[in-house]
């Protein structure tokens, strides 16, 4: 027996879902029809789903980020793909939660204010560090050293938990 | 931990999570002067300048 039923799986993710599709598919159109592309396929499939394997919220995140990775591959088949969507998810699906987004953020709050920025403008927007040295008004050497540093204090705050 | 980063980034896309939004939106908050976002760039003519009757044609557009 199907123990979520597709109306309250859509109602509970349905912003969800277009928020990151959103943030990463700049396209309306296309947005919209790999929204809907990601519920056809989580509607069809929720009746094989396993919420022993995984959480309906983690399980839901792989469909919609495959798909985009899926849409990016079919349109622009010459260009190489975000950095930050790789094939795998770097990280034990466990950890892939809201308690580690917020154990993250004290983390970041931790650090000087300038390398929390640079692992924000990095990993978040996804930007090299030649735009963020020059967002910064910083040499590219004087921000690599500090990229170093802040991933070494996030490495330290974040043990344990990550 | 580089990787990791990248995924746990990439997840609060699709999460949203308060705590961690807040820090992005203070980074942002400090950049924003310094560039113009991408929304931005999108009414920005091949000549580089601002095109504002696109863009109120856009916005007329998703008032109705």
């Amino acid at each position: 027996m199907q123990a979520f039923s597709p109306e309250q799986v859509y109602t509970d993710y349905s912003g969800k879902v277009m928020g990151y599709i959103r943030a990463r598919v700049r396209n309306k159109a296309d947005a919209e029809d790999l929204h809907s592309a990601v519920f056809e396929k989580i509607l069809r499939k929720l009746d094989e789903f396993d919420p022993s394997k995984a959480s309906l919220n983690t399980w839901i995140f792989t469909v919609t980020r495959n798909t985009v990775i899926d849409y990016y591959r079919r349109s622009k088949p010459t260009e190489e793909l975000d950095e930050n969507l790789s094939d795998d998810l770097e990280l034990d699906e466990n950890l892939l939660n809201t308690e580690t987004l917020s154990e993250l953020a004290a983390a970041l709050k931790s650090l000087p204010q300038q390398l929390m920025d640079i692992i924000v403008l990095r990993y978040y927007d996804g930007k090299p560090l030649t735009e963020i040295a020059q967002l910064m008004g910083l040499s590219y050497g004087a921000v690599k050293l500090r990229h170093q540093n802040a991933v070494i204090m996030l490495r330290e705050a974040l043990t344990g938990k990550i | 931990m580089e990787r990791a980063l990248k995924t746990l980034f990439d997840f609060q896309k699709f999460e949203g999570n308060a705590d961690l939004q807040q820090v992005i939106d203070s980074v942002h908050a400090r950049y924003a002067k310094k560039e113009l976002s991408l929304d931005d760039m999108e009414w920005v003519s091949a000549a580089g300048t601002p095109d504002p009757e696109k863009k109120g044609d856009q916005d007329a557009g998703l008032q109705s």
